[in-house]
């Protein structure tokens, strides 16, 4: 394989940057969920471009972790998220800062 | 550029992209739709870093799973357009965020920056050495050409004065223990072997890489059997260092080394390999399998007689190339043979053991006399007809059947070994999440009363519905246990 594995590091990097500015930025409750999964997608991607420079499978076990978290909360919170709609009849965060019931 | 960094560089920006597709686009099904591409190019991206079950569970969990759920649940409270009226009032927050992104990514490209954008090199395993003695010293017996009896001295001082000469010195090969000692590399002190004995191997043991000499000594008395050998071992090797030859004081021969080098390869699920080395007689010899009849099988065609035995490995030449050869695992009689299809030695009932690598030295036998004729000049070892050579199978490497590198299996043995209690705290935490997602979304209290209490006004009129149709009233009694023994 030619392309160095410095490469996907600096692609994990972008991506996950990328997610960053999403969660700052985007208004939408679902739309900064979306970011998060982007800046764990952009980790993952990191771990796997260290795995493979170490040769340690380790990184591919820490991937399936982060996966297997990332189910969890994506489940949960769009479970929030479908309850604060509920509520306020809005999931625009900036409507959600007071946290009154 | 090759494909792969083409390639590359196309999904790579087809990522961004689409991680920026999905930043800037005004409808949530859209930034989805951009997101579950952008989980597509990186699950093209595991591909290429050799993680084919990452790839697939990162399209089947991500892109399938997780994000049919974000669709759903846009779809569900209709949050398809982001009614962003607090940009227009925060728009600065804009320019501040893309700061902070720009801040973080210099941030995390600091540590790549720094490092000239080189990943420190893998140091790799330290290389396994260890060390055989397959030589022998030839000895110069004294005591066999004594003096003769003073009469026949005086009888006849001539033949007196041309016995010794006549009856020279009996040369016995003398298998000694050595010592080795190996310097260089990063050792700060030499590594030193001593008393290593006649046909053993000593363990593999670990030395760093790097560059060594190794100084060969005659135990007892510390004299130099062997010219400095330069010895370069690599990361991630297993090397026999193999001493062999003649070695003669007087007649200046000096033993020679040789690394024969394991094959650190995976061996076939049913096979075992051998590491042939030819460390003694001059023929040049194959490595067969006798088959049942544990004979050599030999047919003439064309005039040229030709072996029928399978051949395991062939042309090992006298300090030649170590040659490598497959076997299927099994009990064979196996037999080295030369060129001229005469067995020198054989391994009757030996036990070939699936993903094992043996080393095969042929070297010669402990003590056994030099024959009278033979030459101490000559660069050949000479032998007598019928010597009897030996063969030594060296404990080898033993290969675990271990997966290849990110295959389902490799990542399936790590997670259920090493990693079994996150598995299960894992486990733990989905079922939480189950039971979370079903609390969360219950609904409200003051619903469920009132549905509870619609069931209780419906079961009523049916009783009394029941009691119509039956003509009768219906008793909710039950008959009393025990009343009829009171009375």
């Amino acid at each position: 394989m030619n392309v160095p594995v410095e490469a996907f590091v600096i692609l994990s990097m972008v991506l996950f940057t990328l997610g960053a500015m999403g969660v700052m930025l985007r208004k939408n409750a679902i739309l900064v969920f979306m970011s998060v999964e982007l800046m764990l997608n952009a980790a993952n991607l990191a771990l796997v471009a260290f795995a493979k420079q170490w040769n340690d499978i380790g990184g591919h076990t820490f991937v399936f972790f982060v996966m297997t978290v990332a189910a969890a909360e994506v489940a949960i919170g769009l479970a929030l998220i479908v309850a604060i709609f509920r509520h306020k009849q809005s999931i625009n965060i900036d409507d959600l800062h007071q946290m009154e019931g | 550029m090759g494909v792969d960094v083409l390639l590359f560089l196309v999904v790579g920006a087809l990522a961004v992209g689409c991680a920026i597709g999905m930043l800037i686009s005004d409808n949530a099904v859209h930034s989805a739709l951009f997101l579950i591409a952008n989980f597509g190019c990186v699950a093209f991206m595991y591909l290429m870093l050799d993680a084919p079950f990452i790839a697939m569970v990162q399209i089947a969990v991500y892109a399938g799973a997780i994000m049919v759920l974000f669709l759903f649940v846009i779809m569900l409270l209709g949050a398809e357009q982001s009614h962003d009226t607090t940009t227009v009032t925060f728009r600065w927050l804009t320019g501040a965020a893309t700061i902070l992104g720009a801040s973080l990514l210099f941030a995390l490209g600091l540590p790549l920056v720094i490092g000239g954008f080189q990943l420190p090199e893998t140091a790799g395993r330290a290389p396994l050495l260890r060390v055989v003695n397959a030589g022998v010293s030839l000895v110069r017996t004294q005591e066999i050409a004594p003096a003769e009896p003073a009469a026949a001295a005086t009888a006849d001082p001539a033949a007196t004065a041309e016995a010794p000469a006549a009856a020279p010195a009996e040369v016995v090969r003398f298998s000694g223990e050595v010592q080795v000692t190996l310097t260089g590399g990063s050792l700060s002190e030499p590594l030193v072997l001593n008393n290593v004995p006649f046909g053993e191997a000593t363990d593999f043991f670990d030395v760093p890489a790097g560059d060594y000499t190794v100084q060969l000594l005659r135990q007892e008395d510390g004299q130099i059997m062997a010219a400095p050998y330069p010895l370069t071992l690599a990361a991630d090797s297993v090397t026999t260092l193999t001493l062999f030859g003649e070695y003669d004081f007087e007649a200046r021969k000096l033993l020679k080394l040789v690394p024969v080098a394991n094959s650190l390869a995976q061996v076939g699920n049913d096979e075992g390999r051998f590491i042939l080395f030819n460390a003694y007689t001059p023929q040049t010899l194959s490595f067969i399998d006798l088959g049942p009849d544990q004979a050599i099988n030999t047919t003439t065609r064309d005039g040229a007689t030709v072996l029928l035995d399978t051949v395991i490995a062939a042309d090992i030449a006298f300090e030649g190339a170590p040659v490598t050869g497959t076997y299927r695992e099994g009990t064979y009689s196996l037999a080295l043979i030369n060129s001229d299809l005469e067995i020198i030695h054989r391994l009757d009932n030996y036990t070939i053991t699936a993903d094992t690598e043996k080393t095969l030295l042929l070297m010669p036998d402990g003590e056994q006399p030099v024959p009278a004729d033979a030459d101490p000049d000559s660069g050949g070892i000479q032998f007598p007809a019928g010597f009897t050579f030996r063969s030594t199978v060296l404990p080898g490497l033993v290969f675990d059947t271990e997966p290849s590198f990110g295959s389902p299996l490799g990542i399936g043995r790590i997670l259920f070994t090493v990693y079994l209690l996150p598995v299960n705290l894992v486990g733990l935490l989905l079922l939480v999440a189950l039971v979370g997602v079903i609390v969360i979304s219950r609904p409200s209290g003051e619903k469920q009363e009132r549905r509870a209490n619609i069931r209780r006004r419906v079961s009523r009129p049916l009783v009394n519905v029941i009691a119509q149709q039956t003509g009768g009233e219906v008793t909710t009694e039950t008959p009393k246990l025990g009343s009829g023994d009171g009375s």
